[in-house]
């Protein structure tokens, strides 16, 4: 069953990469936010089934936006959206409650792959 | 051989982990009685009982495994509010915690679980349990008060060919197992080893849990990026083996406990480094603090002549530069020797709970500053001494309810323990709202044992005259209970404190309270000392024992009981010669003696006595680094250590208290 999903990133250029990817899979993306302060409040705005959240991004950075999150829905999926290098970001991430990660650059099948996994489906 | 040397290594963590739940458990089991609708504290409390089930079921010891495995039941009863928080249960749980203190020091004496008897604990905390489960049964029916269920599973995972961030995946792996409440108990390769991405496309993990294989299964499936997970069922002695057969086993039961501490919310990060390793270090620090020391003086010397000024920079540069790197240096390793006074602090909520109950007092326990550091061997030290004050504000100090509603005080008493740093020392302070002490009292029992005079007792202020408590065989309580009240304690107190170069004193008011303050150094293996020249000699006079230098002439001292005396600060000082003082002279001057027109005397303060000590010549201020005599001298009177100077010569160690104790001895 797809789900309705929101996506994070500051990168217009990767929302619109992943939405493609998702949205040709058959997922819904119901909300995109450039920022982590405006993913918690859209989150909030949206109830998403999913977010896909970049780490580093101005405003609020994706590890905080996942606290956030999870301090308004404590059963809010996110995956994360990590580059190269940032191991130990993810980890926090991680520590924070976000239940996978992606790896860019993205390829589409794990993309879906983790999607589907975290939604169960 | 090798096998049980690992075994042992592996015993010493698990023993170390163990004994620092039941600390934790302690302390915050006397919380939640405090708190009881506190989540957080529900959850450490549930957790360290979790951990000691997992690690004593992993070493084989049946019973302290069962005894865990029902406090951890009873909480999980708490956490879900089946089971509620009385003062009944958080005794019943404190007794079940001294059981499992009780098993560990066994297990660290004997190497196996000691033969005691848990049937009556078990029985009690089944009691409750039993409560639980029949409030519960409509709910759920989920009977887990057997511990047998648990298996153990080798869960092999094998990530996809093109995973990225191997190391972050196999930890994610680990926390959704841990997530869905199954034990890690190891990890092949080690858990450093997954973390560092030195593994291929497959590892192992090393699990127990009451899930069946497909539930693990599918746990490790939903995580991205895995591939497949292949679970295999392991007899319990095979895990063992496993667990047994890796070196690097002991890091990796660590590594996970600290990963699950970091998962679990903020235990504070810690190496454990050996305390003698740090004291090498400390003693190379204070080789280089000599060094310095030594080549500050070969500039004095240079300076003296004028041809080798460009030698003479250059040294002086070295010198600066080198100065700054043992500063910091020496920083460092006083900080890496130094502890929070949370090690010790932290048992003692428990402790005084208990005397209160004993007592039948009521006693809101408050304890401040407990991050202030202090260097390890001193929290030892003070240990003993901070438990006799505790039990005698308990004791002795506030009052039982009836009589504080009398007095028109709240019923419940307040016991302050508080530390905080003051320059170059640290304060304890041990604050009660109680009785406070009776000068009067001391007053006359002081008398009685003819420690003073009429007259010394009459010109004694209270604050001079409250300090007679610290005096040994010195006790004004009446009825002697079991803790305290027996004339000794105080002058232990005292000493203990001395010991280490700390101080020690009292302020009270009659029914208002009383306030111990202890003043300890950071650091006993560096001090600040005042050099002084006697018969050719250099000595170090610990600055902390130094009130003032005065130079004092001929003609402002006088005669007092045929001793030579001179004022200081409008209280009589008398001067003694430190050159017969140390050689356990009498070091008076008398009448007839020849006096010199000047008399350098360095003013001392302590064990209570006021005193001036007359030296040839006043040498400098430095920092010195304290060596011990070594136990072929021994101790000697009036000796704390040796130090070396700049120029290579050893310098002796006043110990002013002893010193001064000689001269009460020998005085009179």
């Amino acid at each position: 069953m797809p789900g309705r999903i929101m996506i994070v990133d500051d990168a217009a250029f990767m929302r619109m990469m992943l939405k493609d990817i998702l949205t040709k899979n058959g997922y819904e993306v119901v909300a995109e936010a450039s920022n982590g302060k405006e993913a918690v409040l859209k989150y909030e705005e949206v109830k998403p089934d999913l977010v896909t959240m970049d780490i580093t991004m101005p405003e609020m950075d994706g590890i905080t936006a996942v606290k956030e999150i999870k301090k308004i829905d404590p059963n809010a999926r996110i995956i994360m959206c990590s580059a190269m290098g940032q191991q130990a970001m993810v980890v926090d991430a991680i520590q924070a409650g976000a239940r996978d990660f992606i790896v860019k650059p993205f390829k589409p099948e794990r993309v879906i792959e983790a999607v589907k996994k975290v939604l169960g489906n | 051989m090798t096998e049980t040397f690992d075994m042992e290594r592996y015993l010493g963590v698990f023993l170390e982990e163990v004994e620092e739940h039941i600390e934790r458990l302690e302390e915050n089991l006397v919380q939640l009685e405090k708190n009881p609708d506190e989540e957080s504290l529900v959850q450490a409390i549930f957790r360290s009982f979790h951990t000691i089930k997992g690690s004593s079921s992993s070493m084989g010891f049946q019973k302290m495994m069962e005894l865990a495995h029902l406090m951890e039941n009873l909480l999980d009863g708490v956490r879900k509010k089946t089971i509620a928080v009385t003062p009944e249960l958080v005794d019943t749980l404190l007794r079940g915690v001294d059981l499992l203190k009780f098993m560990r020091n066994g297990i660290a004496l004997e190497g196996k679980e000691p033969e005691v008897e848990t049937g009556e604990i078990v029985g009690m905390l089944q009691h409750f349990l039993g409560r639980r489960e029949k409030a519960s049964e409509e709910v759920e029916k989920k009977p887990e008060a057997i511990p047998k269920e648990e298996k153990e599973y080798v869960v092999k995972v094998f990530l996809t060919l093109d995973c990225s961030m191997k190391g972050v995946r196999a930890y994610l792996v680990i926390n959704r197992l841990q997530e869905s409440g199954i034990d890690v108990v190891s990890t092949n390769p080690s858990l450093t080893d997954l973390e560092s991405e030195r593994f291929g496309q497959s590892f192992e993990v090393f699990v127990r849990t009451e899930l069946t294989p497909e539930e693990i299964k599918r746990v490790v499936e939903s995580v991205a990026e895995v591939e497949k997970a292949e679970i295999t069922a392991q007899g319990k002695e095979v895990l063992l083996e496993a667990a047994r057969e890796e070196k690097k086993e002991e890091e990796q039961t660590r590594a996970i406990t600290s990963e699950r501490r970091k998962i679990t919310g903020g235990l504070k990060k810690t190496v454990r480094v050996d305390v003698e390793r740090l004291d090498a270090l400390m003693n190379l620090v204070g080789e280089l603090v000599i060094d310095r020391a030594r080549l500050e003086d070969i500039i004095r010397k240079l300076q003296e002549s004028k041809e080798v000024a460009y030698l003479r920079t250059l040294l002086a540069d070295t010198t600066t530069h080198i100065g700054r790197v043992t500063n910091e240096l020496q920083m460092e390793i006083m900080k890496a020797r130094m502890l929070p006074l949370a090690e010790v602090f932290n048992r003692f909520p428990r402790m005084v709970r208990d005397l209160a109950r004993n007592f039948g007092k009521e006693i809101d326990f408050v304890v401040e500053g407990e991050d202030t550091e202090l260097d390890r061997s001193l929290i030892e030290e003070i240990t003993d001494p901070l438990i006799h004050l505790l039990r005698n504000a308990v004791d002795h100090g506030i009052e039982p309810p009836e009589e504080r509603i009398a007095l028109g005080k709240p019923p419940r008493g307040r016991i302050l323990l508080k530390a905080y740093q003051e320059e170059n020392s640290v304060v304890i302070l041990v604050q009660d709202d109680g009785r406070g002490i009776d000068v009067e009292k001391i007053r006359k029992k002081a008398l009685a044992l003819g420690l003073v005079t009429q007259e010394e007792l009459a010109r004694m202020s209270d604050r001079e005259a409250i300090e007679f408590i610290f005096y040994s065989g010195f006790s004004t309580n009446e009825n002697v209970t079991d803790v305290s009240g027996r004339g000794v304690g105080m002058d232990i107190v005292r000493r203990n404190i001395e010991r280490v170069n700390g101080q020690v004193h009292v302020e009270s008011e009659k029914g208002k309270g009383t306030t111990f303050f202890l003043r300890l150094p950071l650091t006993l293996a560096i001090i600040r000392a005042l050099l002084v020249r006697v018969n050719g000699a250099i000595y170090s006079i610990p600055l902390a024992d130094v009130v003032e230098i005065e130079k004092i002439e001929k003609k402002n001292t006088y005669w007092v009981n045929k001793t030579l005396t001179s004022l200081f600060r409008g209280r009589t000082l008398p001067l003694l010669r430190l050159r017969d003082l140390l050689e356990g002279k009498k070091a008076e001057y008398e009448e007839g003696m020849e006096i010199p027109d000047v008399l350098y005397t360095v003013v001392v303060n302590t064990a209570r006595v006021l005193a001036g000590l007359v030296v040839d010549a006043i040498v400098g201020e430095q920092e010195i680094v304290i060596k011990s005599l070594g136990s072929y001298i021994g101790d000697v009177r009036g000796l704390g250590g040796a130090t070396i100077l700049g120029d290579g010569r050893v310098s002796l160690i006043v110990d002013v208290a002893s010193l001064l104790w000689k001269m009460v001895q020998v005085g009179g």
